[in-house]
């Protein structure tokens, strides 16, 4: 009996102990800077969405350094939680990527457009390519003055492996029906004619790509044209080129945005991918290297038309 | 007439018994200590070690630490086990009466992944199944077996 006592008595104690802490840890007010415990009731707030890493269709996080990727099933995640809640007044797409697969890219960008908030986007090192789609989706650009931005265009490029087969008496036996079923394949010369088909495709992209950021920005698409050759501008550049509204960082949106809605104090709502603590303790063991070093061994498909990609 | 008694065997207690009761103390642990702090956890970036969360998180494994030291010693002090000793009939001995700076001393590895790892290894090289800072507070973990002897009145075994 006094066993269970004991037990019943140390186990709530750290029960509750832990509850009390996490809860005074997490409250908003908790600030190491000011220490200020008293928590001010906020009814607006600013959601940061990020969009970091490469941009691809599917977020499987598996990789063995963990990189961090955007795909359109956890932005539509964010997105949604942030239309469900009234008090989130506008959104800032934190936009750190380089850009990635057109697809994803341009799902991304409409459920972007679709969002009826105040939408800003801040670009840090780079926001290029498809992030740059994605970001030219916001009601306003904020870049710094050296992020690298724009890069509108497209490329789809590989290795062609014939040259080196031929060298080592290896043959490839291309056995398709449909005269185009292996175009792309590494394994053989790209011919005129099949370059000229890729080359449609890739315009067809470009030409969309382009559209899409010529109405987002309300400018002339003969003047994102003239932009849209694949060269990336730096911030400073930018902004002269229309390609981006104003030069700052996240503080300067957020400032802007509590102008707009005339509130001094808001809440800042940062969206992340929800991770356990076991996730975290177990970030550095074993299975996870092994599951990452296996997912990059494994081949997606056997079609060669895998290895060809289209990135924005 | 039949006299019934019970009677106590200590020995050291199986290695194999030790881990079953860490799990089940781990499992206990998770629920009581860690599952508070899951929705502080959540919102933290892995790749990210800068920013308000990373104070606030840091802040957070420090507490950690602190309960779960404060789990094995609140228990071994003042019952000599814990839940999951409890389960395999495990004790917490000393060749004389265990003292708290004793409970305090073994119990320091228990917070500390690694120095636990390094604690559990030094097992393997001890006949008596002691963990290093076991060796270090005298103290050994023991498994008391509990068994029926019958006896008739003039004493002999049945």
């Amino acid at each position: 009996m006094k066993k269970f006592i004991w037990i019943v008595v140390i186990l709530s104690g750290l029960f509750f102990a832990s509850t009390f802490i996490a809860l005074f840890i997490e409250n908003p007010s908790f600030n190491l800077k000011d220490f200020n415990i008293f928590e001010v009731a906020v009814d607006k707030k600013i959601a940061i969405i990020p969009i970091y890493g490469m941009i691809v269709s599917e977020n499987n996080g598996v990789d063995l350094f963990n990189t961090q990727v955007t795909s359109p099933n956890k932005i539509k995640i964010f997105i949604e939680n942030v239309k469900s809640d009234d008090s989130i007044k506008a959104v800032i797409f934190d936009v750190n990527s380089p850009g990635g697969a057109v697809v994803p890219s341009q799902e991304i960008a409409q459920m972007v457009k679709e969002l009826n908030k105040t939408k800003y986007a801040v670009i840090g090192d780079v926001g290029a390519s498809g992030a740059y789609w994605i970001s030219s989706a916001c009601d306003k650009i904020i870049a710094n003055p050296l992020s690298v931005t724009g890069s509108i265009g497209v490329s789809s490029s590989y290795l062609d492996y014939s040259g080196l087969f031929s060298k080592f008496g290896v043959n490839y036996n291309s056995l398709i029906a449909g005269g185009l079923k292996d175009i792309g394949s590494p394994y053989k010369n790209l011919s005129s004619t099949e370059r000229e088909i890729m080359q449609k495709k890739l315009d067809i992209i470009h030409y969309i790509f382009a559209s899409n950021v010529a109405e987002n920005r309300n400018i002339s698409l003969e003047q994102v044209s003239k932009l849209a050759t694949g060269e990336f501008f730096l911030g400073v550049e930018a902004i002269k080129l229309g390609l981006v509204d104003e030069l700052g960082n996240k503080e300067t949106a957020i400032n802007e945005i509590k102008q707009k809605l005339n509130v001094s104090n808001v809440q800042i709502v940062e969206y992340k991918e929800q991770k356990n603590i076991l996730d975290i303790l177990s970030k550095f063991s074993s299975y996870y290297i092994g599951q990452g070093i296996a997912a990059g061994l494994i081949a997606k498909g056997s079609s060669v038309s895998d290895n060809v990609e289209i990135k924005a | 007439m039949e006299k019934i008694e019970f009677v106590a065997k200590d020995g050291i207690a199986p290695f194999w018994k030790r881990v079953l009761a860490f799990i089940v103390d781990f499992i206990i642990m998770y629920i009581v200590i860690l599952y508070p702090f899951e929705k502080l956890f959540s919102k933290f970036d892995v790749n990210s070690f800068v920013g308000v969360y990373s104070n606030k998180i840091t802040i957070a494994l420090m507490f950690i630490l602190v309960l779960n030291y404060i789990y094995w010693v609140a228990f071994e002090w003042n019952i000599g086990q814990t839940p999951g000793k409890i389960l395999f009939n495990l004790y917490v001995a000393g060749r004389e009466k265990v003292k708290f700076e004793q409970i305090l001393i073994r119990n320091l590895s228990k917070p500390f992944v690694f120095i636990f790892l390094f604690d559990v290894i030094y097992m393997f090289f001890k006949k008596e199944n002691q963990r290093f800072f076991e060796k270090m507070s005298n103290t050994f973990v023991i498994e008391r077996i509990i068994s029926l002897k019958k006896q008739n009145s003039i004493g002999e075994k049945l």
